[in-house]
């Protein structure tokens, strides 16, 4: 049975009909076509479909779509503007933070969710920040630089 | 695409209560879901019906300081619980469980009374919630109000009915000179179930030193989490220092049934819990001490 939600996604309105047991991540990539989104695990453990609803990270493998009726979803589609990379993406660029890339979208979401909430994050709270974030390839010393100078950059432009 | 079930989302307590009366088939419910989506989509069947409790903040996802202690909503993530001050300064040993649940992403969305009524033996709130002397306020055909030390009754199960919810959780005020701890035991540092965890709480005279009251409870240790009654009558009339912690620590060991599971052999576990009992209840008296 579907069910209809209307939701905001990187800021554009969204009404669509739903079957009740899809998850929000089958949702946004295989409905929106946004790809961006990774699925790892699929019982959330990784972190690579980490999307952000309503300010805060969520896996999204592990939430139903029919849920996120009313809310206000940002996913890495949603970062930059007009082709112009987000300060955290462009610092994980330059700091050669992205190895495969795979987990790096769900990476930068829980960066950013971070950051909005606390705009100069110890290196601790970083680890925390993003400790529901597996990465196999880089040992996540070159994600944490980035992750700590885009925080730079961002107080900067404030 | 997960097996069928179907979702209903009930706007108000009363309508969930009457959704699960009459329910034909099964139903269960559903708050942060992050237990729940993981076991169906796990291959676990889902039942006919999910109910989901998500509407019901107004009812279910209030935190609320009062004068005798505090009043926690079912629906209260653990995210909100770690953030609150009065749970980090007050309630520490809660504030060392929920802070430890998963990740961001899954404190961001569980909730407290999910962890419970999930009723697993290694839940990370519940060993500090019974350290801390919690009720839980059960609402269905009546409303009543039990000590948790009454609601697990085995792996995944607890005295809950099919037409009662878990409303609030609430946590008395602490005396004078006490404090709490809960020490958890991973293999990593997030995205962790405990190996064990032990929550300890006592209070001391402050002039002599001598332990005045004393709780321990453990997780992952027995079938539902436990307290460990012989552990903490030893060191109650006992001066509160690391030796008499030590044998509170080997007592708690005996009066634990611990498993083997692919996370840890029963030998393991039993050899960890003096070390962690040890360790929450030196915590504690530090925290006394500050």
């Amino acid at each position: 049975m579907k069910k209809s939600i209307s939701l905001t996604i990187n800021g554009t309105k969204v009404d669509a009909e739903v079957d009740q047991n899809i998850t929000l991540l089958s949702f946004i990539r295989d409905e929106m076509g946004l790809m961006g989104t990774k699925e790892g695990c699929g019982t959330g453990d990784c972190g690579a479909c980490t999307v952000i609803i309503d300010g805060l990270a969520v896996k999204s493998c592990i939430y139903l779509a029919v849920e996120a009726d009313g809310k206000e979803i940002t996913t890495i589609e949603g970062l930059s503007i007009d082709g112009e990379l987000h300060p955290i993406q462009q610092a994980f660029v330059e700091e050669g933070a992205v190895q495969c890339g795979f987990c790096i979208p769900g990476t930068i979401l829980s960066a950013k969710a971070l950051l909005d909430e606390n705009e100069d994050p110890t290196e601790e709270e970083i680890k925390k920040g993003i400790a529901g974030n597996l990465c196999r390839c880089t040992g996540y010393v070159r994600i944490i630089k980035a992750i700590k100078k885009s925080a730079k950059v961002l107080q900067k432009a404030k | 695409m997960l097996k069928t079930f179907e979702y209903l989302q009930p706007k108000t307590l009363e309508e969930a209560l009457s959704m699960m009366k009459s329910c034909k088939g099964s139903f269960r419910l559903i708050a942060g879901g992050t237990d729940v989506i993981v076991q169906i989509r796990s291959g676990k069947t889902p039942p006919d019906y999910l109910i989901s409790l998500k509407a019901l903040n107004k009812e279910l996802g209030i935190l609320e300081e009062k004068e005798e202690g505090l009043d926690i909503g079912a629906l209260v993530t653990h995210r909100i619980l770690e953030k609150s001050p009065t749970i980090q300064k007050e309630y520490a040993a809660l504030y060392d469980g929920v802070s430890q649940v998963g990740s961001v992403q899954v404190r961001n969305v569980g909730t407290i009374g999910g962890n419970v009524c999930s009723s697993l033996p290694s839940a990370d709130s519940a060993a500090p919630l019974l350290i801390l002397g919690a009720k839980l306020n059960i609402v269905g055909d009546r409303e009543e109000s039990i000590c948790i030390e009454e609601f697990f009754t085995g792996p995944g199960e607890n005295i809950l009915k099919n037409n009662q919810i878990l409303k609030s959780i609430f946590i008395p005020k602490l005396p004078k000179n006490s404090n709490s701890a809960y020490e958890k035991l991973g293999r990593r540092k997030a995205m962790e179930i405990p190996v064990v965890g032990a929550a300890s709480y006592i209070q001391v005279d402050k002039k002599t030193g001598i332990c005045l009251d004393a709780r321990i409870a453990l997780a992952s240790s027995a079938p539902t989490p436990i307290r460990c009654y012989k552990a903490e009558q030893t060191l109650v009339g006992q001066s509160a220092e690391k030796e008499i912690f030590v044998k509170a620590g080997k007592l708690a060991a005996q009066e634990a049934n611990p498993r083997t599971s692919f996370r840890a052999t029963e030998e393991y576990r039993r050899s960890v819990i003096p070390v962690l009992v040890e360790r929450s209840l030196s915590r504690s008296l530090n925290r006394i001490k500050k």
